[in-house]
């Protein structure tokens, strides 16, 4: 039998080996959410410092070795599942079915001019078009109808797609030029943050996302999509350099890194862990024919956004985030996941329609890293004064004290979530509800205790003990905060007291909290540190015996419920209480 | 009062005792062997002649010295040595002369399993470290941390890791290593033999895409090969890496004396011919020997017999000795677990290990004074490997197998001279297989597109390319083939057989302290971890209360009963789809898609000691079903009346033993790639009929090469017993020992080969 016979006979393989790679891959997607707080540990200049981040977990099944990190975020693909399933079923299914159709689609077309009705961006500035003329290129005038012009160097050309928008432009629930506020905030701030930038590096900012052929690192999987935005004077520039060829990434890393050469820091979803090490990666591949890598310094929001919303939202994908957060609302937009396919299509096609849905999801993307920034530097700015106000001013309306008590932590917590998403179910009418979304879409500006509690330790994380200590301060003294999230509060502050040695303010915390929770709710670790202090420092033996006994009695409860009992834990308890109780003898 | 007795003093002990006298069928004795040393090369660097010297050492080996010369000219070697030989100098020595040259060098350590590679980490470190060199040498694996990784691409010298981890970890990554690949010096390649078969293709295409990631960065590594006793190390060596090699045999390493001795347990009814059971016999010896005071390593055929084994020896000797100091040791236990117990062994803090073979391989246990084989291991090379597990330099050291009461164990310890005379098995490996080569071809281009006229290897590759742009894999753009796929080519292609996918085993017997103990592949935890099972872990009994098939945890539970359980595995086959037939007057050759299905059916719990079945249970597991294919030679129904029924049975037993042996030479994978069952009966066509099928889901294209030669196949099958020397079949021939069984497998090949009976 022939070779070609054979290979057509493979055929019947290879069509079921694909079944498995699919197969294969949705468990490596969902495996992955489960596993992935790595960070890409050898990335450039990390002006992050992020510790939780750091953790790389070690997965029992050592022999199959995920080359670590650089899978494009996990959140990104479990989503995918949540997303059909709350939002918006229907139109994800179509756009499933036919992703070309969609690309063209006259809808999208319309929101297309409408944006431009609103705010047309300005034509796009274009060095490399007179040489266009002495290579051919496909559809060229449907690639100037997208912004975009040719970019060539020695043969090759690939596509440079520029918009400009004016910083007046509202994306969400922020207009571009009030990054300003923020930086000169940032400017006055008292406490550092790894946020923090000011006005000065503005414009060195690089708002940057790639799109790839596949979602595994890895040396194959082939960028074609270096989308970024940044500011320019009185505009927002969104810059897209697209391979128009896969032989073609020697012009495609010139001139972006031509464009690129300048800036300083960028601005990723994810792109510690994905974009930027992939972007080493492939120009690795080319390094000794375009300009070197820039050491960027690299503010990662999806760090931030994990650590204030993680609880809170089913995923912290982009699109979540956006839709909940941000105030983006997409319509017809190419989710991310079909990115590859439809470049697929472009390169056996070579019509820019194909990949039009693409680019113009790219540069949402970028575009909302933006508006992302924005409203995290503004949370993290937000004073004491601002949130006591806003937050008595909202919680007088929605959920007060009485409605909460009796509840468990767990209830509580549910509360909390739903007060922070306008879901203000049965406590309230629904015109509340719609009035307290205009005042916080007027505001912009109201965490929600769980928020502020979050930033708290987020600069408790990042060693700004006084800006945490405010932050944990301001919850606990406003008495109409859920308990849960109030005793959260106080166990911290407590925490911190401790380590700065100031023990009688630790304990006076730490015996507020106890007198005001559900004795139930409370862990009892901090009855054992409540119970030392007594003990090493007051000297008080009895209160130290009594909290020590209560400690043990709701561990036994607990256990109880649990169904665990550690050996280890309950000889401590047990170790403890009759060490106290020679000394109670002893002493007294 | 009680004294303990020399190894010499037991064996004496062995030659007048009357019981062992009897069933001693073989004594055999290896005489010593003296050191065969010649002078450091002049070329080797001062400080590591200082730290051989430091060690005691003031010559080489004659093969340590062959190896370091025929490296330093430049040649790629495979060096052939027994354990124990000092076979890892005919590596380290060369690449640290190098390192001593050049400190920028690389160089690329490779071994089968990742405990291996642990060995040779420590004792690579504490050469260095006396060296007093600044060569930074680490592992590579799943196990290592993430900043150790960075450390290791950008900086280490010498990078050891296993083939599974170059293919889907380094290879595929190898941007992240420009430096490592523009300086990669040598490739050295450990337990060669173990590349052999559909495992040893796959790595001979993971060494191709090697060579063409080190060719991208400039760098064209020697490799430096060793391996056991196997009859072709050269050619495997050069099938595997595509170069040209020199073989070094000249082994100088000195050996005490060393008596192999072959045992068959005594017959215990006479009238039925059955014998004692072969565990309880090794049981003893290794009391004897361990009560002596004598280091000793008991191999066991499976998991569950070594567990047995270690059961009843922690109670024999656990007054004497303590329950500690004799271990298990198989697969399923946890990296850690096992470390430690090399580590015991090699300190004499443990005194006895039972394994499975995992042990086989050269995982560094020191050498043992004793070793006793339960049962012939199945090949003389695997024998061998066993019995050197025991051995050392000076003194002497004993092998004892004990034969248990298969017609092959039973023939092998009855005829020492089949066993003594016969040259271990070769390997071959056949790295152009179509799917195995398309395979790799995707993972090569995933890491660097394919130019026109590239070569890979030896293998014939245009229309492969052109196949799968066909297929949208690849895009064909200006002379290149572009990898244009969402997936990550590696991670779907796993280069062994057996499934990656492991059912961890959850001890839950203290509530909130549940922790895992282990892991077992999923197949075996079918028979083995079915609910009610009795799991034994290091001597300790567990019941699996839940196992939990689809989440692949098996839930066990301390328990202490006198009883262990076996289930019952149900194997079918059928042919789902006949793709191509021949059809001769009796017979009719076929090839097309099977499906073999394991199903566990019920287990018996069988009483330690005595072993007699106390009870059973139903297992309720879903099947196990592989999809693959096969060839087969139906007969037609007539011959059940001119042989007979139960002849022609026991004629299609001893021709699919043929078969077995004769089948992997002509499609070059190993006897385990490609398994043969007859069948009196089959389900699809009501003939006896024997399926020669492949061992890999989705087939691997051996059965389709059977179909094709088998007018070769089975005429070298008819060879093969008309010339074999015994009188009414053994091992090499139709294997099973019984009356006429020789002859009867000749009829049914005459008539396969469309002859009469009778004559050819």
């Amino acid at each position: 039998m022939s070779l070609k016979n054979k290979l057509n006979r493979l055929k019947g393989h290879m069509s079921g080996l694909g079944a498995v790679e699919r197969g294969e891959k949705e468990k490596v997607e969902i495996s992955k959410t489960v596993t992935s707080t790595v960070t890409d540990k050898e990335g450039i200049s990390l002006t992050l410092i992020d510790v939780e981040e750091s953790s790389v977990e070690s997965q029992l099944n050592f022999e199959l070795f995920e080359e670590e990190e650089t899978v494009k975020s996990a959140e990104f693909q479990t989503s995918r599942l949540v997303e059909q399933q709350l939002v918006k079923p229907v139109e994800q299914q179509t756009v499933i079915s036919s992703a070309q159709q969609l690309a063209m689609s006259p809808e999208q077309q319309n929101v297309e001019s409408r944006i431009e009705q609103q705010y047309p961006p300005q034509p796009a500035t274009d060095p490399a078009s007179a040489t266009a003329t002495d290579i051919h290129i496909p559809y060229i005038d449907k690639w100037n109808n997208l912004q975009a012009s040719p970019y060539i160097l020695d043969d090759e050309y690939i596509m440079v797609r520029e918009v400009r928008y004016p910083i007046t432009h509202q994306h969400g629930n922020y207009r571009f030029e009030q990054i300003y506020e923020v930086l000169e905030a940032w400017e006055r701030a008292e406490h550092t943050h790894p946020l923090a930038s000011t006005r000065d590096t503005l414009e060195k900012l690089l708002f940057f996302d790639t799109e790839t052929t596949g979602l595994h690192g890895g040396t194959g999987n082939t960028i074609f999509l270096l989308g970024y935005c940044r500011f320019e004077g009185d505009s927002v520039v969104v810059r897209q350099h697209y391979l128009a060829a896969p032989h073609a990434e020697v012009p495609l890393y010139n001139s972006f890194l031509n464009d690129a050469r300048d800036l300083t820091h960028l601005v990723t979803y994810n792109g510690k862990a994905f974009d930027w090490p992939q972007v080493k990666t492939r120009h690795t591949l080319v390094r000794d024919l375009v300009p070197q890598l820039p050491a960027f310094g690299h503010y990662d929001l999806l760090h931030g956004a994990r650590r204030l919303w993680k609880n809170e939202l089913p995923s912290c994908r982009m699109f979540i985030i956006e839709q909940e957060k941000l105030g983006v609302h997409r319509t017809n937009d190419v989710p991310g996941y079909m990115a590859p396919e439809l470049y697929f299509d472009y390169l056996r096609e070579k019509d820019p329609e194909i990949i039009q849905g693409v680019l113009h999801h790219n540069e949402m993307d970028v575009l909302s890293l933006i508006t992302l920034y924005i409203h995290m530097s503004k949370l993290l700015l937000e004073t004491n004064e601002e949130q006591t106000q806003s937050a008595e001013h909202s919680l007088g309306r929605t959920v007060t004290d009485e409605n909460l008590t009796g509840l468990t932590s767990v209830f509580a917590n549910v509360a909390t979530d739903m007060y922070t998403n306008d879901h203000t179910g049965e406590n309230s009418t629904s015109d509340i509800s719609d009035s307290m979304a205009s005042t916080r879409m007027n505001q912009s500006l109201l965490t929600s205790p769980q928020e502020q509690y979050e930033i708290a330790r987020w600069y408790e994380a990042v060693g700004q003990v006084d800006a945490a200590l405010l932050r944990y301060q301001s919850i606990s003294n406003r008495k109409s905060i859920p308990s849960a999230v109030r005793g959260k509060a106080m166990i911290a502050i407590g925490h911190l007291y401790k380590k700065q040695k100031a023990n009688d303010k630790a304990l006076a915390t730490w015996e507020a909290y106890l007198n005001e929770q559900d004795s139930l709710l409370i862990p009892e670790d901090v009855l054992i540190e409540v119970a030392k202090l007594y003990e090493h420092h007051v000297k008080d033996y009895e209160k130290a015996l009594h909290y020590s006994v209560h400690a043990f009695d709701i561990w036994k409860k607990k256990a109880g419920m649990l169904r665990s009992k550690l050996k280890s834990e309950q000889q401590a308890h047990e170790k403890r209480i009759e060490r106290l109780q020679k000394k109670v003898e002893k002493f007294n | 009062m009680y004294t303990k007795l020399t190894i010499s003093e037991l064996l004496d002990e062995f030659r007048q005792d009357e019981r062992m006298k009897q069933n001693i069928i073989h004594w055999h004795t290896v005489e010593p062997r003296q050191a065969q040393t010649v002078p450091f090369p002049t070329t080797m660097d001062p400080r590591i002649c200082e730290t051989l010297s430091k060690r005691g050492i003031s010559s080489l080996y004659t093969h340590q010295e062959t190896s370091f010369r025929h490296v330093s000219e430049g040649k790629n070697i495979v060096a052939v040595t027994p354990t124990a030989s000092g076979k890892s100098m005919c590596y380290h020595l060369p690449v640290l002369q190098k390192l001593s040259e050049d400190s920028q060098a690389r160089a690329l350590y490779l071994f089968p399993t990742k405990a291996l590679a642990q060995d040779q980490k420590s004792e690579l470190h504490e050469l260095i470290t006396e060296m007093g060199m600044s060569i930074k040498s680490e592992t590579y694996d799943g196990d290592t941390p993430a900043n150790i990784r960075t450390m290791v691409r950008q900086a280490g010298n010498i990078v050891i890791t296993n083939p599974d981890m170059l293919h889907s970890a380094i290879l595929p990554h190898h941007t992240k290593w420009v430096s490592f690949f523009e300086h990669l010096k040598f490739v050295v390649i450990d337990e060669l033999h173990t590349y052999r078969g559909v495992f040893g293709s796959h790595v001979a295409n993971v060494i191709r895409r090697l060579k063409r990631i080190c060719a991208y960065y400039g760098s064209n590594p020697q490799f430096i090969c060793t391996s056991a006793t196997i009859a072709n190390p050269k050619e495997l060596a050069e099938a595997l890496t595509e170069e040209k090699m020199e073989l070094v045999n000249n082994n100088g390493a000195p050996t005490g004396k060393k008596h192999f001795i072959f045992y068959n347990p005594p017959v215990v009814n006479h009238q039925l011919n059955i014998r004692r059971s072969a565990t309880l016999e090794a049981r003893d010896i290794t009391e004897k020997f361990l009560t002596n005071g004598i280091q000793t390593i008991l191999f066991a055929r499976s998991r569950v017999r070594v567990e047995i084994l270690l059961k009843y020896l922690q109670e024999l000797i656990k007054k004497k000795l303590g329950p500690k100091t004799i271990q298990g040791y198989r697969g399923g236990y946890l990296p850690s677990q096992r470390r430690e117990i090399e580590k015991g062994l090699r300190r004499g803090d443990i005194m006895g290990v039972v394994s499975t073979n995992a042990l086989e391989l050269g995982v560094d246990i020191g050498q043992l004074q004793a070793c006793v084989i339960t049962g012939y291991p199945g090949s003389v090379a695997s024998t061998w490997q066993q019995a050197g597990r025991a051995g050392r330099r000076q003194g002497e050291s004993v092998v004892v197998m004990v034969g248990s009461s298969t017609p092959l164990d039973q023939y092998v310890i009855q005829h020492p001279e089949y066993f003594f005379d016969r040259s271990p098995e070769s390997a071959r490996i056949n790295p152009d297989n179509l799917i195995i080569l398309v395979d790799h071809i995707k993972c090569a281009a995933y890491e660097l597109p394919f130019k026109e006229g590239e070569h890979f290897g030896q293998a014939e590759i245009v229309e492969i390319l052109e196949f799968l742009t066909e297929e949208q894999v690849l895009h064909y753009a200006k002379g290149k083939w572009f990898w244009m796929n969402q997936s990550f080519p590696a991670h779907n292609i796993s280069l062994r057989s057996a499934s990656q996918e492991n059912v961890v085993i959850i001890d839950i017997t203290e509530r909130g302290n549940e922790r895992v103990i282990g892991e077992m592949d999923r197949f075996s935890s079918m028979t083995l971890l079915h609910e009610e099972a009795i799991y034994l872990h290091q001597g300790t009994q567990f019941q699996v209360e839940k196992l939990d098939y689809e989440e692949k945890k098996a839930y066990v539970r301390e328990v202490a009963v006198d009883y262990y359980t076996d289930a019952n595995l149900a194997v079918q086959l059928k042919v789902l789809e006949e793709d191509q037939t021949l059809t001769q007057p009796q017979t009719e050759v076929a090839y097309g898609e099977v499906t073999v299905n394991a199903m566990a059916t019920i287990f018996k719990k069988i009483k330690f000691e005595t072993h007699e079945n106390i009870g059973s249970g139903p297992i309720h597991l879903p099947e196990e079903e592989l999809h693959t294919n096969a060839a087969w030679i139906s007969f037609a129904e007539s011959v059940l009346d001119t042989l007979g029924k139960e002849e022609v049975e026991r004629g299609l037993v001893g021709l699919a033993h043929v078969l077995q042996h004769v089948a992997p030479l002509f499609v070059m994978c190993d006897p385990a790639d490609l398994h043969v069952i007859p069948q009196r009966k089959a389900i699809h066509s009501g003939q006896p009929t024997i399926f020669l099928y492949d061992r890999y889901p989705g087939g691997i294209g051996l059965s389709e090469q059977v179909y094709k030669e088998m007018p070769t196949i089975l005429s070298q099958a008819e060879r093969l017993i008309s010339s074999c020397p015994c009188g009414d079949g053994c091992p090499s021939c139709v294997g099973a020992v019984e009356d006429d069984s020789k002859e009867l497998a000749l009829s049914l090949l005459r008539i396969a080969q469309g002859g009469s009976m009778y004559v050819s």
